[in-house]
């Protein structure tokens, strides 16, 4: 097995710290994810998906940037390692390989 | 660093205990920035659910981020010795779970001990704290004589005046008188008070038994003043304050409440009521008034110097310096000796001492017995936790080969058992708390449990400490030296060693409670011997009455009204009781006297009916005549007497004797009773005719007790309109002189059933490991025809044996120390053969149904259930 299966969420997060571009951590991708897909997101959750991902090897990270509003705490920020933007990849052309394959009347238009 | 808008800290709190120390900061930081932002947009009250909410869901477990991607140095090889130990605590507490009526056995052996020693140590810690809690504790004194063969803590008038002259150690001398009974009354109500002391005035600065009312300084210092404490205060005024108010005493003189004193603690050898100054005392006391030299009659307390060392040889320096002063003044020999005010309790065996003292022997005996106790559930936990070894023998092996060293082990199951230990303590402090009014009930104490006290805490805490670290060193040490191989590959059989061993360790527990169930017998029954002796007068239906008030002048008066009701006729008059006899005079001549001799004759003043009415014997001449006014200088003697002086029945009636400076006769010889308590041998005795007051003795005839007590009642009130009436019995007065005796007696009892019943919890619990491990054994006897019986009695006579090995290595030991006890008592009973055959068979018997339960169980077992599971 060569390319790592990821959730629904854990993909959603793996996109967020890709946009996000080194400024993701935790509180961010939250706030991020519940501002573009309107659903409410518990923050273990983002913790959980995070760390699975960074154990996985698709996101690394470091420890910094503490501001006032955190109480001084440091932040881990995340960002996207390149295998990570490999599996993104992959995954996107799978998908766009499946989204071929839908007869023409079921695709919504996008024209 | 303060910002607005803090969220809840317990969540915090939680957060903290429930993520990862390396995961913490982030995550906390992170929820701190959302509350910030939930703040902002949707007010506090739903940012803390919110907040909540998301804290809650971190009840998941995380994924451990891999640090080693970004810090190199943090691996799992370096996990904290926490990780062990938290493992430690659930295995040991799994552990305890699966084996639940071994657990029991262990848990509650150990809380009984662990409750019984820290009873004892309540009891202990209380004798020993008496008199410490005086300010000045260590430097005062008390001032004991040896006069011969006689040690008393009573000393001369002006000794206390002479010594605080002459003796620059020496800041300040106090006197103090016995303990006078007076009739006090406030506004018509009158009580008898028998708890009053005479004082010196410096009294109160050199004891501390503070004020609560009234000025120290001036409390004693005029003569018609009384101080009292505060319960007498109560009881006299109520609420109202008691400082200035008068008190009539004996129907006579008003005396002014000068102060009110907190209660005395009940760890104070010195106990009173009421205190009055001496200076109150030497207006009627004649030896006071002209402070003469020659009777022993007051406690003399020393105050020393703050700087003044206290070593061995200062404290002779300043005994031989009072020593000193007694020789240039008086004629008696006697040398004195200074007592620390703090050995006072435990440390007295005085003539004329203030009553209710301790024992030394006692606190060291019941020392020794909560050690013992401890000891014996100590075993209990080392005999269950090795016989349950093989159980745990797996997982040593396992521990082993992954790497564990025996250190490691030993601390394992050392820490286990303190966890044990620690349990049973909580139990232990529950078990205290409620059986510490019965405990006191028992003790005579008022004890109680101090949770605040930290000294109890370390006390407590150290009994569960040893407990813990002596009961797990040997499972400990046996348990870790394990070969993994072995065990693992399953051949660990019960060694010959541990077998050994635990079999010594049930011996031993049986030797203790053996010992304690001996005690118990020869206790009891040496108090039956004291309250069935022969003391040489018949000491049933004496009712007694102390004279007071007008029956000094109505001397005459009363004796004919007893005379004439026949209930009271059988009555004597005497200076004292033949109880607990003080007095004692060296000032004695007779025929031959060695003039280098000095003897000790106590004596008592009684009237002629004395012997008649006790119930004593004249052995040679006769008894006082009846108004014979010849018979005041006669004296009769006892065969002690008659001893001591070297004379001999036949000729000593009508020897001339001297004493207290009456010349007189001999007249009479009287058979030896005891007129003091039976700890003494009986004394010389010399008896002369009273003419003064004292005790009225009637013997009661039997089954007329109550009516004799209301035709002395009304006598009295008659005579004696102003004063309460009040009686005792003779044989009630025997009775509490034993007091501590009988409690003693109570404590070994209840101590020697609990070490017995600790040593069957250990017994019940081995027979049950044997009789499991035997099951197939015994299902195969079963099967191939022994009956029940075979079974139980194969079952059974190992331990049997175990308690008579015990029995035999517990009779000589018990025998030293009850010898040694009773040694104590001049009257004893001798040690005979059937009290330790008793506590044998007490043993054997508890023991034997004990183990009979285990073994007729699995005897009844149906073999086929343990034989099918092959």
């Amino acid at each position: 097995m060569s390319r790592a299966y990821l959730g629904e969420f854990e993909e959603l997060v793996l996109l967020t710290v890709a946009h996000m571009n080194g400024e993701s951590y935790g509180a961010s991708i939250t706030l991020d994810i519940k501002e573009r897909t309107g659903r409410t997101v518990i923050l273990s959750a983002v913790h959980v998906a995070l760390y699975r991902l960074e154990e996985k090897g698709l996101v690394k990270s470091e420890v910094g940037g503490a501001t006032q509003e955190r109480g001084g705490r440091r932040k881990r920020l995340f960002s996207i390692t390149p295998y990570g933007i490999n599996t993104l990849s992959e995954i996107r052309q799978v998908r766009e390989e499946m989204w071929q394959l839908i007869p023409k009347p079921l695709r919504p238009s996008v024209l | 660093m303060k910002y607005n808008n803090q969220p809840p800290v317990w969540i915090d709190h939680y957060l903290r205990w429930r993520l990862p120390a390396e995961q913490f900061e982030e995550v906390q930081g992170d929820m701190h920035e959302l509350y910030a932002l939930w703040v902002k947009e949707e007010g506090k009250r739903k940012a803390n659910r919110k907040y909540l909410l998301n804290a809650l869901t971190f009840l998941r477990p995380l994924p451990k981020p891999k640090f080693h991607f970004h810090q190199p140095n943090y691996t799992y090889s370096q996990a904290t010795p926490f990780d062990m130990i938290r493992n430690y605590f659930t295995i040991a507490f799994w552990a305890m779970l699966r084996h639940k009526a071994f657990s029991f056995l262990n848990i509650m052996g150990l809380a009984i001990g662990m409750a019984c020693s820290i009873l004892i140590l309540l009891w202990v810690t209380d004798e020993l704290s008496y008199d410490r809690f005086h300010a000045k504790a260590s430097q005062l004194y008390r001032i004991t004589v040896d006069a011969g063969d006689v040690k008393a803590a009573v000393t001369m008038v002006p000794m206390a005046a002479v010594i605080q002259a002459q003796i620059p150690e020496v800041k300040s001398a106090v006197r103090l008188s016995k303990y006078y009974t007076h009739l006090l009354e406030v506004s018509e109500r009158k009580f008898e008070e028998q708890r009053l002391l005479y004082a010196d005035s410096n009294f109160l600065s050199v004891f501390t038994f503070p004020l609560v009312e009234g000025d120290a300084k001036t409390a004693l210092s005029r003569p018609d003043g009384i101080l009292l404490t505060q319960k007498m205060a109560e009881k006299y005024f109520g609420t109202e304050p008691a400082l200035g108010k008068m008190i009539r005493k004996d129907n006579e003189e008003q005396v002014r409440v000068m102060g009110v004193l907190a209660d005395i603690p009940a760890n104070s050898h010195l106990q009173f009521d009421f205190l009055m100054p001496m200076s109150y005392l030497a207006r009627s006391d004649e030896r006071l008034k002209n402070n003469q030299w020659g009777s022993f009659n007051h406690y003399t307390y020393l105050e020393l110097h703050e700087n003044v060392s206290t070593d061995a040889a200062s404290l002779q320096k300043l005994n031989t310096g009072i020593t000193n002063i007694h020789k240039a003044n008086a004629k008696i020999k006697a040398e004195y000796y200074l007592q620390p005010i703090t050995n006072i309790h435990l440390h007295s065996n005085f003539l004329a001492d203030l009553p209710g003292h301790g024992n030394i022997q006692y606190v060291q005996i019941l020392t020794v017995v909560a050690i013992f106790i401890l000891l014996v559930a100590s075993i209990n936990f080392m005999n269950l936790a090795t016989a349950r070894s093989a159980r745990r023998a797996k997982e040593v092996g396992l521990r082993k080969v992954v790497g564990a060293k025996r250190e490691h082990l030993i601390m394992q199951f050392m820490g286990e058992s303190l966890m044990i230990a620690g349990i049973s303590l909580v139990l232990a402090m529950v078990f205290v708390a409620l059986l510490l009014p019965t405990f006191n009930d028992l003790s005579g104490k008022q004890l109680s449990l101090h949770f605040l006290d930290w000294q109890l805490w370390l006390g407590v805490g150290a009994i569960a400490l040893i407990t813990g670290l002596v009961s797990g060193s040997y499972p400990a040490l046996f348990l870790s030296a394990f070969q993994p191989v072995k065990v693992l590959k399953g051949t660990l059989a019960g060694t010959h060693a541990s077998t050994f061993l635990r079999n010594g360790l049930v011996v031993a527990q049986f030797v203790v409670s053996i010992v304690l169930l001996v005690g118990t017998a020869v206790v009891y029954n040496q108090l039956q011997f004291i309250q069935h002796r022969n003391m040489g007068y018949d000491k049933e239906n004496l009712l007694y009455m102390q004279m007071r008030g007008n029956l000094y002048n109505q001397y005459q008066a009363l004796r004919t009204e007893l005379t004439q009701n026949p209930l009271t006729i059988n009555f004597t008059a005497t200076q004292d009781l033949p109880a607990d006899l003080h007095t004692g005079t060296t000032d004695i001549q007779w025929e031959g006297k060695d003039p280098n001799l000095q003897v000790i004759f106590p004596s008592m003043a009684v009237d002629e009916n004395f012997i008649e009415v006790m119930g004593m014997k004249i052995l040679a001449g006769r008894s006082f005549f009846k108004d014979s006014k010849a018979d005041k200088d006669n004296f009769i003697v006892n065969e002690k007497a008659l001893q001591v002086m070297g004379m001999n029945l036949a000729t000593a009636v009508g020897k001339p004797f001297s004493f207290g400076g009456t010349k007189g006769t001999i007249i009479g010889v009287v058979k030896d009773f005891n007129f003091k308590p039976i700890q003494q041998a009986i004394e010389p005795l010399v008896l002369q005719l009273n003419n003064w007051g004292g005790y009225i003795v009637i013997r009661t005839k039997p089954g007329q007790t109550e009516a004799t007590i209301q035709a002395l009642e009304k006598i009295s009130s008659q005579l004696n309109p102003g004063y309460p009436f009040s009686y005792n019995f003779l044989d009630q007065d025997l009775a509490n002189l034993y007091q501590a005796e009988t409690r003693m007696g109570h404590l070994f009892t209840v101590f020697a059933a609990l070490a017995i019943i600790i040593s069957c919890l250990g017994l019940y619990g081995l027979s049950a490991f044997v009789a499991e491990r035997r099951t197939k054994e015994i299902s195969v006897r079963k099967v191939l025809g022994a009956s029940a019986p075979q079974l139980v009695s194969l079952l059974s006579t190992d331990f049997l044996k175990l308690v008579l090995i015990a029995f035999v290595i517990a009779t000589p030991l018990a025998w030293v120390a009850m010898h040694q006890w009773l040694e104590g008592f001049a009257y004893h009973i001798d040690l005979s053969w059937w009290m330790f055959a008793l506590a044998g068979i007490a043993a054997l018997s508890i023991a034997l149904l004990t183990v009979s339960y285990q073994a007729i169980k699995s005897a009844l077992a149906n073999p086929v259930k343990s034989l099918r599971n092959e």
